[in-house]
């Protein structure tokens, strides 16, 4: 197994407001290898979506903060990189897909300038005019794992030869006519049929299924070692999405990226994910790979959440719910999140908040890819309806 | 059944809402430069108060009394100093200020209700093929015309047909004054009501009026506020400007006004010999007005329901992009015509 | 009026919405281009039945609800309820109506006036049909607000202090406060998690055993139809191409279109996933649609004739009162969704005697 792309630990995200402080996330942990998809599911509120922009910290730092913690990118842990140095990590080395692409596409730009832009400053890495992330002028390639750089708290320098000036004129940037070859070629990468003609074209005049094709191809134009996508596929029709579904895990194959995949939709994670983890008021309650939980799910939040989920309805019969509603994380209750709305809820569960524990006593509980649970009665789990 | 039960209820409790004042404090709190705005504005409504009702109370000296003090720098007894007709500049400010007040607020004041009412109409009863449609377009096209003159040049022609005078110069800058909120009240009605909450009130069964004046107005009605207090200051410098060629007022005179202050005394000596003279009015029309837009951009924070939000004790904040398909702008995806230029030759798998 | 006859019926309903024209277009005098957001559907609803419309975005579902709701007119066709002929009303005459069809909106946020309380936005169809206000009003919601799962004490609070499912219960509560007939629900999941959407599901339920109504449920979520609907209605790119009971549809599709949506859900279950979706294309625009079946570019199994003439809604033989609207219905009626999985446009597909693969 390869090092892992991406280690968080004990992630713990606050925000600051007038009225006090809310616990969006706390003690997260995570380790994705390159080539693998790790889902995040849970509902509305559930600290995903701002896990998802923690991690290359994108949150607006006054409200948000990063209370504790280590997010270790490729050897570097990002919480102590300094802000003006994190615009070099985003694009080459992490990438993003948003949920709606109308808001993340310029609707000034055509498509062509947009994913030219970001090759531009794939390029301009590449190449030493920017600091980046890699060293210099080598591109990613991901023919070969990714090579850990081995200098924790520092970014690695960039180390220009001398005569650079004159092989940077050599090597000027590529004109607009290979521009062209090379975005088209990623318009291709995403299964579009006929690229020439959406160059031209501006975001608001292509479709959502469309839309989110580019995001994705100037995601993977940037060729990132880590993906993260933030409800790619959720605004778009059921049709749409199976289609840019079957796309992304072809690119996955393809492309060998490791892929944080968040979504509300257990469907959605069923179709994509190699490892899932639930969350629930901004921790994770279960983790493990998707089969597993899936099939033999050790949460009573889990077992909630897949019985309530829609494909199970019957036709007769009310239908199953979580009683309750989601906590207000400005005042959490006191340990197991969970616990106001369980079933199997006792005292012990009010004090401590229970650990993520390996549901086979067997496996080392040192591992972050088996499968485990966070509650002090998952062996009950299965005997619930 | 697995309804929600009544505890926990879905809605939070209602003891844990906040008061809209102490909401109010909790902004102003948070944003220094705004309360002090807020503070010096209500400083300048009592002064004004007070020098208006009970002058003799902040106010020394009458407007033309001379002291027999001649260009005399600040000192205790005269704060502004005196000119050269010995009266005291102090007084002259302070008398000043309750016009110069009430003229920013009462000519911002008239322009939102006149043209503020006539772009709820322009805005909101303009379905083509209607009464409405024609008048709005004559609104629109009226105030299209007014705009197109600048504003400073207008009020002064038309100062010259009505006379020198203050109240004069008040109708010239209210007549120019007025196009800017229809504009910018229609445009606020155009975005509101195609909502959908005033579209459930018409599936309701509200009449059409009913929903201008209860939902419509209610909400065009933040930015609005903003845009006024903001504009008090404006208008004022405006009055100023023009009170300064000296259409509005003489001064010295038995009614002081800044801006023709600050023209007799440019004139009447040299500045750099004795600065106190026009920097004292100047001073007061500058103060007045950075307090006004201190306040009014405290104000946007605090009507703004998303940075509100994130004052009211319980509330969560705006969690990023945690919104689902529904919620996005837009509102329902097949109900307004599209777009005929989407969707070129679909590419597809 | 007609007590035993369908509460609602439409008769080839259509709205179209014109396009402003350009400069070009207008000297050319060429025919206005319009959108035909509905175009030609005729169904019917009757008392105390739940009709579900599925469709996509661009299908005009949206638009149909409002057609029903009256909150647009429509430029063809005709609507009955309860027999009269309402397709034209209007002023007070279509305001004093409007207490027989409600409407719950799509977006739970901007449906709801952030200004106004609780007690406003749930009493306010009541005041606008029988004129009561102030406390009497006040007092009627009160008593509203437990049958949507409401505590009763909440008059004075605003809708932001709400969650998504609470004000999806709001909106509820004013739609049910005049005692309406027929309620239309646009989209009322697809805002909410999914513990949320059983409850709201659970509770629509219930509110119909209790009070007799019938609901046009409009949405994109296949398995809350199969849930809460009697009967369910297919619609593409403006026109019905499926109708049936809602059980016999979902489990056994015959319209190429719903085969295609049906295999498009994702299962909770990774067992089950699905190797590849390549039922190809995009949703085309509802501008000046082409002749000819509407499904005919994207469909798997299209023939000429698809291309070229419509094929209307008819009863399919053996499958009792299921109307479908397609050429080959009864040669592809037994394929399975699953098997449209790994085709693509134009494939052939065997003829109804060979088994599929």
């Amino acid at each position: 197994m390869t090092d892992p792309v991406l280690i968080v630990n004990d992630l713990t995200v606050t925000y600051t407001v007038g009225a006090g402080i809310f616990y969006a996330v706390s003690d997260v942990s995570l380790e994705i290898e390159p080539g693998r998809v790790i889902g995040i599911v849970g509902e509305t509120g559930c600290g995903k979506s701002t896990l998802a922009k923690a991690i290359p910290r994108l949150l607006p730092e006054p409200p948000a903060s990063i209370g504790s913690g280590s997010i270790i990118f490729q050897g570097t842990d990002l919480v102590k990189v300094p802000r003006r140095k994190l615009p070099m990590i985003r694009g080459t080395g992490i990438g993003m897909v948003f949920q709606e692409p109308l808001n993340s596409l310029n609707p000034a730009f055509r498509v062509f300038d947009q994913i030219a832009e970001a090759i531009r400053v794939r390029h301009y890495r590449e190449m030493g005019w920017v600091k980046s992330f890699h060293g210099g002028d080598q591109p990613f390639d991901y023919s070969k794992p990714p090579v850990t750089e081995s200098s924790p708290g520092s970014l690695a320098k960039v180390i220009v030869p001398s005569g650079a000036v004159e092989k940077a004129a050599h090597d000027r940037l590529a004109t607009r006519s290979q521009l062209r070859e090379e975005v088209l070629s990623y318009l291709r990468l995403v299964r579009i049929n006929d690229p020439e003609t959406i160059l031209n074209l501006y975001p608001h005049e292509l479709s959502g299924g469309m839309r989110q094709r580019i995001m994705i191809a100037m995601a993977l134009s940037e060729k990132p070692a880590l993906l993260i996508a933030d409800e790619p596929t959720s605004a778009l029709d059921v049709t749409i999405q199976a289609q840019v579904l079957t796309l992304m895990k072809e690119l996955i194959d393809e492309v060998g990226a490791a892929i944080l995949f968040i979504s509300h939709d257990l469907g959605v994670i069923a179709e994509t994910a190699d490892e899932i983890g639930v969350m629930y008021a901004g921790r994770i309650v279960e983790y493990g790979p998707v089969a597993d939980v899936f099939r033999d799910p050790r949460h009573p939040y889990t077992k909630a959440l897949l019985r309530a989920a829609p494909a199970h309805y019957k036709s007769d019969g009310p239908l199953s719910s979580i009683p309750g509603s989601v906590p207000n994380l400005s005042r959490p209750p006191p340990g197991c999140r969970f616990h106001p709305r369980c079933v199997l809820a006792k005292d012990i569960c009010k004090g401590v908040s229970p650990p993520l524990a390996p549901v086979d006593p067997a496996d080392p509980p040192a591992s972050r890819h088996i499968h485990r649970s966070a509650c002090y009665f998952q062996a009950e789990v299965p005997n619930l309806p | 059944m697995s309804d929600s039960a009544p505890t926990p209820s879905p809605v939070p409790p209602a003891k844990g809402a906040d008061s809209p004042i102490l909401v109010f404090w909790r902004v102003l709190r948070a944003n220094p430069l705004s309360l002090f705005g807020f503070l010096l504005v209500a400083l300048i409504c009592v002064v004004a108060l007070i020098v208006a009702v009970a002058p003799h109370v902040l106010v020394p000296y009458g407007p033309q009394q001379e002291t027999g003090v001649f260009y005399s720098p600040p000192s205790w007894q005269h704060p502004f100093g005196t000119d050269g007709l010995s009266f005291d500049v102090y007084s002259n400010v302070m008398l000043a200020l309750p016009l110069d007040l009430g003229l920013g607020v009462g000519i911002a004041g008239a322009s939102l209700l006149i043209g503020g009412a006539l772009g709820l109409v322009a805005g909101f009863y303009d379905a083509p093929g209607t009464v409405g449609a024609g008048t709005s377009v004559v609104i629109m096209r009226v105030t299209d015309i007014f705009l197109s003159f600048p504003s400073l040049i207008l009020a002064l022609a038309i100062t010259r047909v009505l006379g020198i005078g203050i109240v004069n110069v008040a109708i010239a800058v209210m007549i120019t004054w007025w196009p800017y909120y229809v504009r910018l009240v229609r445009g606020e009605v155009l975005a509101v009501k195609h909502l959908p909450y005033v579209t459930a009130a018409r599936a309701a069964g509200v009449s059409e009026n009913r929903i201008l004046i209860r939902h419509v107005l209610r909400n065009v009605t933040e930015p609005l506020v903003v845009y006024f207090t903001l504009d008090i200051g404006t208008v004022l410098v405006t009055y100023s400007t023009i009170a300064y060629i000296g259409v509005a007022t003489r001064y010295p005179g038995p009614t002081p006004e800044w801006g023709a202050m600050l023209a007799f005394y440019q004139g009447s000596a040299p500045i750099t010999t004795y600065p106190w003279l026009v920097l004292a009015p100047g001073a007061a029309v500058f103060i007045t007005v950075i307090a006004f837009s201190l306040l009014g951009d405290g104000l946007r924070d605090i009507l703004d329901p998303r940075t509100r939000r994130a004052f009211v004790r319980g509330a969560a904040p705006e969690p990023p992009a945690e919104r689902s398909a529904a919620e996005l702008p837009g509102g329902p995806v097949d109900a307004a015509p599209e777009n005929p230029l989407i969707n070129p030759d679909p590419g597809g798998v | 009026m007609t007590p035993s006859g369908p509460l609602l019926e439409t008769v080839d309903l259509e709205k179209l919405f014109p396009l402003t024209r350009t400069l070009t277009e207008t000297f050319r005098r060429g025919a206005v281009r319009a959108v035909h957001a509905v175009d030609g559907v005729n169904f019917t609803v009757g008392p105390g039945e739940t009709l579900g419309l599925i469709g996509e975005s661009g299908s005009g579902k949206t638009t149909l609800g409002w057609l029903i709701a009256r909150l647009h007119e429509p430029t063809g066709g005709t609507i009955r309820f309860d027999g009269d002929d309402v397709t034209h009303l209007k002023g007070r005459a279509l305001r004093a109506w409007r207490r027989n069809v409600q409407i719950v909106f799509q977006d739970p946020v901007g449906s709801l006036d952030p200004r106004f309380r609780v007690w406003q936005i749930v009493g306010e169809p009541i005041r606008a049909q029988e004129g009561v206000s102030g406390s009497a009003l006040r007092s009627r919601v009160r008593d509203l607000l437990p049958s949507v799962g409401l505590p009763p004490d909440c008059l004075d609070q605003y809708p932001h202090e709400f969650s998504g499912g609470g004000r999806q219960r709001l909106s509820m509560a004013r739609a049910l406060s005049v005692s309406p007939r027929l309620i239309v629900l646009d989209e009322p999941t697809s805002a909410l998690d999914v513990a949320v959407q059983a409850q709201i599901l659970n509770r629509l339920v219930l509110l119909q055993r209790e009070r007799g109504l019938s609901y046009l449920v409009i949405t994109h979520n296949v398995a809350a139809v199969r849930f809460v609907a009697d009967r369910v209605a297919v619609m593409y790119l403006g026109r019905l191409v499926e109708v049936g009971g809602v059980r016999e549809v979902l489990e056994h599709p015959v319209h190429p279109y719903t085969k295609a949506l049906l295999a498009a859900v994702p299962f909770p279950d990774p067992r089950r996933r699905r190797t590849r979706y390549r039922i190809g294309g995009d949703i085309p625009s509802l501008v000046d649609p082409k002749p000819g079946c509407r499904f005919a570019p994207r469909c798997p199994f299209v023939i000429d004739k698809c291309r070229v003439e419509y094929p209307p809604l008819t009863m399919v033989p053996g499958l009792g009162s299921r109307l479908v609207s397609c050429h080959r219905a009864e040669e592809v009626r037994d394929i399975a969704p699953e098997t449209l999985l790994a085709t693509g446009p134009g494939a052939t597909v065997p003829a109804a005697s060979a088994a599929p693969a």
